[in-house]
């Protein structure tokens, strides 16, 4: 055979023109081997790595299984980034924010033994009944809440069920950890985190984007505040009440309340009486505040000085009507004694001449006619107001009868005043952009006798019983008659404000305290007029501000003190007309 | 041979290199992990201490533990009394002036000093009916 003759070696060689194509394909081959058997040996180097090293020898390494990571995984890992940001007071005091919690649903389709389920669940949560358990574990569909919420132990007790149909989802909770304080404010959001009410509605796209706001208000004087205005309403047994803590330069609201409230926690069970808002929806004849309006203009127009005197013996008829004083002095009276004693007479003389159409400008640059649509919750009340401002409009509107408005406008329109007659807007998130308003409605000089004014108010006038030693409060009170359901006005139902502003000789806060149909008591003689009512809550508020704040008192006892007294010159002008009088 | 040698080599590396990258990523997202734990719990803690430093509470334990009280404000005279209470340089000066005759306790008849600031009157009556 020819084949066998042929000399054998290990390396075949063909020779010739073939060879070259023939080296090709081997080295394509080696090429090929080397590859897979590179392959092989990096996936048993895998395989050791995963079985051996990872494995058994894991422990060698201190490497944690990568089981081991939802253990430290919060439960609500998906929803961390999203969670619903908090709303802080100007301290950084966070006064809501939201907490991770679990909830139980039931898939219908899994659950195995809805009797016995139902049944562990009803024992699980006491205010749901096994009926009601039992027709949710039983109804169609795949997905259906059992209870929203529960607590640590709750889920315990559902795991040790061990019916596969039940489940549990992480879900943010609202929490407002100081309660009812800021309820009117602050609002509500449902149970899927939806604000809706107060700030929650109105920053909810800021908030829902993870976003943490702090607002203008301050926990301490929101507290305060609060209990002030409940202890006046408690002791005089009114319905219901409203006040502010303003700053007079800005227009910040530090502390803002509207009570009865409600736990923004459970809305569900709240009245309608305790969801209204009366600080800001609410509208409300506030009555003889409004002199303050009055006044000021007829100051500022000139139409009257501190020496023009009203006469304020005989009422005035206008039509039909007749208006009269309620601390009726029945005499002539200068300008700041129909301020002090609030003579509705004399301050109608006062406006009269000056006309209604100058009245409504003034009121609608101080920001009485318009709502505060831009405060930044929904609830904003739209003032009322007469289409037509006549005669007897005018007047009555004069010393606040006739025209409603809502505490938060007047506390504001009497930051302008006071603020050397610069117009400030009441806000509750800080403006980022300060908002100098440069409207000035009076002048500095009108601004400063208003504030002596006041200040003669408290030392002198309606308003004694707002007055705290070392603060210089200045105010003006306000008792209105309540529009009574058969028309006109119901002398029993009242509301009692009052609203001062301290330090008056430079004010720094503003503050509105408004009670709503309170009763006389013995301790007031059987008033419930705002002097009676509202300014002592005031004195009470700015006395317990000033401990919180830090404010020293001035004292009254040193020599020069009598400067200090910023009502003491209208004080002698009005001894000395008593002087020429009494000549 | 060499070239056997250097693959097995830079293999035991690359598997050295794997690992150590492995254990740090382990080790990263523990921490991340824990932080995040953490983070959770802190916000908790949080909202409890707003709730436990809510001033309402404070208050209350002020009262009960630490004996403070608050100020009572005892209101003044109403308002429309007070002006039979008026300053004191309104007052009728009790020495009685060698001009106005002085009015005795006696004789309601006598001339009385008519002064125009009508209000002051009564207390000036009393003053000067006692001397």
């Amino acid at each position: 055979m020819a084949w066998q003759t042929l000399p054998i070696s290990p390396v075949i060689r063909i020779e010739g023109e073939k060879s070259a194509a023939f080296n090709l394909a081997r080295g394509r081959l080696v090429m090929l081997s080397a590859f897979f058997i590179l392959g092989y040996v990096l996936i048993a180097i895998r395989v050791a790595d995963l079985s051996l090293v990872q494995g058994q020898f894991s422990h060698l390494f201190g490497v944690e299984q990568l089981a081991g990571f939802d253990s430290y995984a919060p439960s609500t890992s998906a929803g961390a980034a999203l969670r619903r940001g908090d709303i802080l007071d100007r301290n950084g005091e966070v006064i809501a924010t939201s907490l991770g919690m679990v909830s139980l649903y039931a898939d219908p389709k899994l659950i195995s033994d809805p009797d016995g389920a139902a049944r562990a669940l009803a024992g699980v949560f006491p205010d749901q009944s096994y009926a009601e358990l039992h027709a949710k574990l039983s109804a169609e569909g795949r997905f259906v809440w059992l209870e929203r919420n529960i607590l640590p132990e709750q889920q315990q007790a559902v795991l040790a069920i061990g019916e596969p149909g039940l489940g549990f989802e992480g879900e943010d909770r609202r929490i407002y950890p100081q309660g009812s304080l800021f309820s009117h404010l602050l609002g509500y959001t449902n149970v899927d985190g939806y604000g809706l009410g107060g700030l929650e509605a109105g920053l909810h796209e800021k908030l829902a984007s993870g976003e943490s706001v702090a607002l203008t208000l301050d926990l301490r004087l929101q507290h305060i505040l609060r209990r002030e205005i409940a202890m006046v309403m408690d002791e005089f047994s009114a319905k219901a009440g409203a006040g502010v803590i303003m700053n007079a330069k800005t227009g910040a609201v530090l502390a803002g309340v509207s009570l009865p409230d409600y736990d923004p926690h459970h809305v569900d069970k709240a009245e309608n009486e305790q969801k209204f808002n009366r600080l800001t929806l609410g509208v409300f004849e506030m009555g003889s505040i409004f002199k303050i309006f009055s006044t000021a203009l007829a100051l500022e127009s000139g139409n009257a000085n501190i020496n023009s005197t009203y006469d304020a013996r005989e009422g005035i008829k206008i039509g039909r009507y007749e208006i009269n004083d309620y601390h009726a002095e029945d005499r002539v009276m200068s300008l700041p004694e129909v301020f002090m004693h609030s003579s509705n007479i004399g301050t109608v003389l006062m406006i009269r001449d000056l006309g209604g159409q100058a009245l409504k400008d003034f009121y609608n640059d101080l920001g009485l006619l318009t709502p505060l649509y831009d405060l930044g919750i929904s609830e904003i009340g739209r003032p009322l107001s007469p289409q037509r401002w006549g005669e007897i409009e005018t007047a009555t509107i004069s010393y606040g009868q006739g025209i409603a408005t809502s505490p938060l406008q007047v506390a504001a329109a009497v930051a302008s005043i006071v603020n050397d007659g610069k117009v400030v807007r009441p806000h509750l998130v800080p403006q980022e952009t300060s908002q100098k308003h440069d409207l000035a409605v009076i002048s500095p000089e009108t601004s400063s006798v208003m504030r002596r004014l006041m200040r003669l108010t408290v030392t002198d006038g309606t308003g004694g019983n707002a007055d705290v030693p070392g603060y210089m409060v200045g105010g003006k009170t306000g008792t209105a008659d309540k529009p009574s359901a058969r028309g006109g006005y119901d002398r029993s139902r009242r509301i009692s404000s009052f609203v001062g502003a301290f330090p008056i000789d430079d004010p720094d806060y503003v503050v509105l305290v408004m009670v709503d149909e309170p009763k006389g008591i013995k301790k007031s003689y059987g008033y419930a007029t705002a002097g009676w009512v509202a300014a002592p809550a005031a004195a009470r508020i700015v006395s317990s501000m000033a401990s919180v704040l830090g404010l020293p008192p001035q004292n009254m006892n040193v020599a020069g003190a009598a400067d200090l007294d910023y009502a003491a010159p209208l004080r002698q002008y009005i001894a000395a007309e008593d002087d020429k009088g009494a000549r | 041979m060499l070239v056997l040698y250097l693959v097995l080599l830079c293999c035991g590396a690359l598997v050295l290199v794997s690992q150590s990258v492995q254990r740090a990523e382990y080790e990263l997202a523990k921490v991340e992990a824990q932080s995040l734990a953490l983070q959770e719990d802190i916000h908790v803690l949080k909202a409890e201490w707003q709730y436990l430093n809510a001033p309402q509470r404070l208050e209350v334990l002020a009262e009960q533990h630490l004996g403070l009280v608050r100020p009572d404000y005892a209101p003044k005279l109403p308002p429309s009394l007070s002006r039979v209470f008026v300053s004191p340089q309104n007052l009728p000066s009790p020495e009685p002036s060698p001009q106005k005759p002085v009015i005795k306790a006696q004789s309601p008849d006598a001339d009385i000093p008519l002064n125009s600031s009508s209000f002051f009157q009564p207390v000036s009556y009393a003053v000067e009916g006692v001397r």
